[in-house]
């Protein structure tokens, strides 16, 4: 709540135009290795004040909880460890990494899922 | 009576006052170095910005320019042809469509001579000299976006086209740092270095190590430059020395500005513009006060000097006033301004000698951050 | 004539100064947006303060003073003197969902309670009950404890900042 629910709001739905919501991609991303990684190394989420064991345990709740989608039974929750080695390297191309991951996982699922545009119309680099 | 009959027929036998044009004033061609351009956040009403010129010699005021919602700062280049001045506006003033622009100002006549539009994501916080900067070729400007998401757009004030934005999420502010590069200071204590192309789109995007550690002492954004080094302090008061160039970035040795003894009895570096340096004698100058640990941006009364190669205080300053920001004039009689957002007065001195030499009064409203030529 | 000239431009002067400098509240320099505290540092659960006048006994103090508990970490100007409350925004204004959550000590019940310092936005600023405090305030780089952004960023309606809430989300745990 304390360090997300302000940019994220409380329910993971963010802002029209300013802030993505999670809801829908949550469910996407954690279901590969890379999507994994990428819930970690979101600046949000690696910068914040969270020790590795309180980010692996909000990011596992927050997958089960606020996914707009049941998650994939498959599905298992971070771990410190995990957490500390995806800190470890810090991501730089935040937008388009996120962007190739949710068109990756919209082919790979049935019926797609569209990446919720999180952004404003303005091509960014 | 008597004395007034004599003073009127005295003023009768003068000559009569001729009629006089009316004119707008144009200041010099050649801005002297002792200029100062007094910047105004007008935080009591906000669509209001202001900037404010004063010859620091004679303490007049030379003229203004009204800079819209959320005013930062002009840019000056160091050909002094032109003034840059990020700026944002509502179709009906607080509410309506937002337009960004940068704003090219004429230096003689203070009147626009053109803007460039861009996203209409500027950031809008406590004004900042980083929030935007000309890279050192002087041709692109890049100003820092909070939408939240943080990137830069990127004008080609040459062209005076917007060129683009760049992505620098986790990282904000813009501290130039070679011709097209520049880096922002990131959250997690590394600073992110950008190249910019002969076009000005992205070229190269770098990651440094982590240069200090955010959370336990970080920096404040309110660094300044000698050369191909930042100067940045701590929370906590120490300098770090950021050496950084197109080919890469370089902590350099770190060194206090307190004594433990000092730091013992509270002495902190605080204010909004707290940092000056003057390039040309290799002196820091710091705004310092006494307070606890979570007062990184109260005024003092003290500006304390430093020699940078030395890393020694060589003079302290009393000020007539509270100072939160402070600015140096770079010839080699400088001046040193100071103010302090409560109040509109701007105070003047021997950047050398530290005697004050005059103050300005009714600057605006609540004056940010100061800049010189 | 000379005795004159100098007189009323001693006055006029006097009266600039007067009419032109801003009395501020708040004895800190910094003059802040909306919330600030990065919510890392253990909440102070020492002895509580002498009791505060007015409120209920579970909420105590004036939601109008800087020194109501759940204005911990605030900065910006209180709505509840502007037209809205702690929770609600004055009228024709909208709320920011983005923006800064703190912890704040009730000395009223003893509980800590995460409070959500929501700007108001629309119009400019109010100008009234400016309170800013820099605890656990931390540079723009770290967005998430920064109170020097205008929180307005993240509202529908754009950056005019009219005013601050301190709005209860629950309990910090």
């Amino acid at each position: 709540m304390l360090h997300c629910m302000g940019c994220h709001v409380a329910d993971g739905s963010g802002s029209p135009g300013r802030v993505p919501s999670v809801r829908d991609s949550l469910p996407a991303l954690s279901a590969s290795a890379a999507g994994r990684r990428f819930l970690v190394q979101v600046p949000g989420a690696a910068q914040s004040p969270l020790s590795d064991l309180e980010l692996a345990q909000v990011l596992s709740w927050m997958i089960r909880n606020l996914s707009a989608r049941p998650v994939s039974s498959d599905f298992r929750d971070f771990t410190a460890e995990e957490v500390a080695r995806y800190r470890k390297t810090p991501l730089v191309d935040v937008p388009g990494t996120r962007a190739q991951l949710l068109s990756e996982t919209a082919r790979h699922q049935r019926g797609g899922l569209k990446p919720s545009s999180g952004g404003d119309g303005h091509k960014r680099v | 009576m008597g004395a007034c009959l004599a003073a009127a027929a005295a003023l009768t036998a003068r000559a009569q006052l001729p009629a006089e044009p009316l004119s707008a004033e144009q200041l010099a061609p050649q801005a002297s170095p002792h200029w100062v351009w007094v910047n105004d956040i007008n935080f009591f009403s906000m669509p209001d910005g202001q900037a404010f010129l004063v010859d620091g010699d004679s303490g007049r005021m030379l003229g203004m320019l009204s800079t819209g919602s959320s005013f930062n700062s002009v840019i000056l280049p160091k050909s002094g042809d032109v003034i840059y001045s990020p700026e944002s506006y509502f179709s009906r003033g607080t509410r309506g469509t937002r337009t960004d622009v940068v704003t090219l100002y004429d230096t003689k006549r203070l009147q626009p001579l053109g803007e460039v539009v861009i996203p209409p994501k500027r950031s809008s916080n406590m004004s900042m000299s980083a929030a935007a900067a000309l890279t050192d070729d002087e041709r692109f400007l890049v100003i820092y976006n909070f939408t939240p998401a943080q990137s830069v757009s990127i004008v080609d004030v040459r062209a005076r086209k917007f060129v683009g934005e760049i992505d620098t999420a986790g990282c904000a502010l813009v501290y130039p740092s070679g011709p097209r590069t520049f880096f922002s200071v990131c959250g997690d204590g590394a600073v992110l270095l950008v190249t910019l192309g002969e076009d000005g789109k992205l070229a190269n995007r770098v990651r440094s190590p982590a240069l200090f550690d955010a959370m336990k002492d970080p920096l404040t954004e309110k660094a300044v430059r000698v050369g191909d080094t930042w100067y940045f302090a701590s929370f906590q008061g120490t300098v770090y020395p950021i050496h950084a160039t197109p080919r890469g970035v370089e902590l350099a040795a770190k060194w206090p500005l307190v004594t433990a003894a000092e730091q013992a009895q509270g002495w902190r570096t605080g204010g909004l513009q707290h940092l000056a340096v003057h390039r040309q004698s290799g002196r820091l100058f710091a705004i310092m006060h006494r307070g606890g640990p979570e007062t990184h941006k109260d005024p003092g009364t003290d500006i304390w000097v430093y020699d940078l190669a030395t890393k020694k205080r060589v003079q302290q300053i009393s000020t007539q006033h509270k100072a939160g920001s402070i600015a140096v004039s770079q010839d080699d009689k400088p001046l040193l301004f100071t103010c302090f957002i409560e109040s509109n007065v701007l105070d003047i001195y021997d950047a050398i000698s530290g005697r004050y030499l005059r103050s300005v009064d009714s600057l605006g409203q609540t004056p940010t951050v100061m800049v010189t030529r | 004539m000379n005795r004159v000239d100098a007189m009323l431009e001693s006055l006029a002067r006097d009266m600039a100064r007067r009419v032109s400098r801003r009395g501020l509240l708040g004895s800190l320099g910094a003059l802040l947006f909306g919330a600030a505290t990065l919510p890392l540092l253990p909440v102070a659960r020492g002895a509580p303060a002498a009791k505060p006048a007015g409120g209920t006994p579970g909420d105590p103090g004036d939601p109008k003073t800087c020194e109501y508990w759940r204005h911990c970490a605030i900065d910006g100007f209180l709505c509840s003197c502007c037209g809205g409350s702690t929770h609600s925004c004055p009228p024709g204004t909208e709320p920011s969902a983005i923006t800064w959550v703190g912890t704040c000590h009730n000395p009223g019940d003893g509980r800590d309670y995460i409070v959500s310092y929501n700007d108001c936005c629309g119009k400019a600023s109010c100008g009234r009950c400016l309170c800013n405090r820099n605890e656990n305030d931390k540079p723009l780089y770290m967005p998430f404890a920064s109170n020097d952004y205008n929180w307005c960023a993240g509202s529908q309606v754009g950056i005019s900042y009219n005013c601050s809430t301190a709005r209860i989300v629950g309990l910090a745990k």
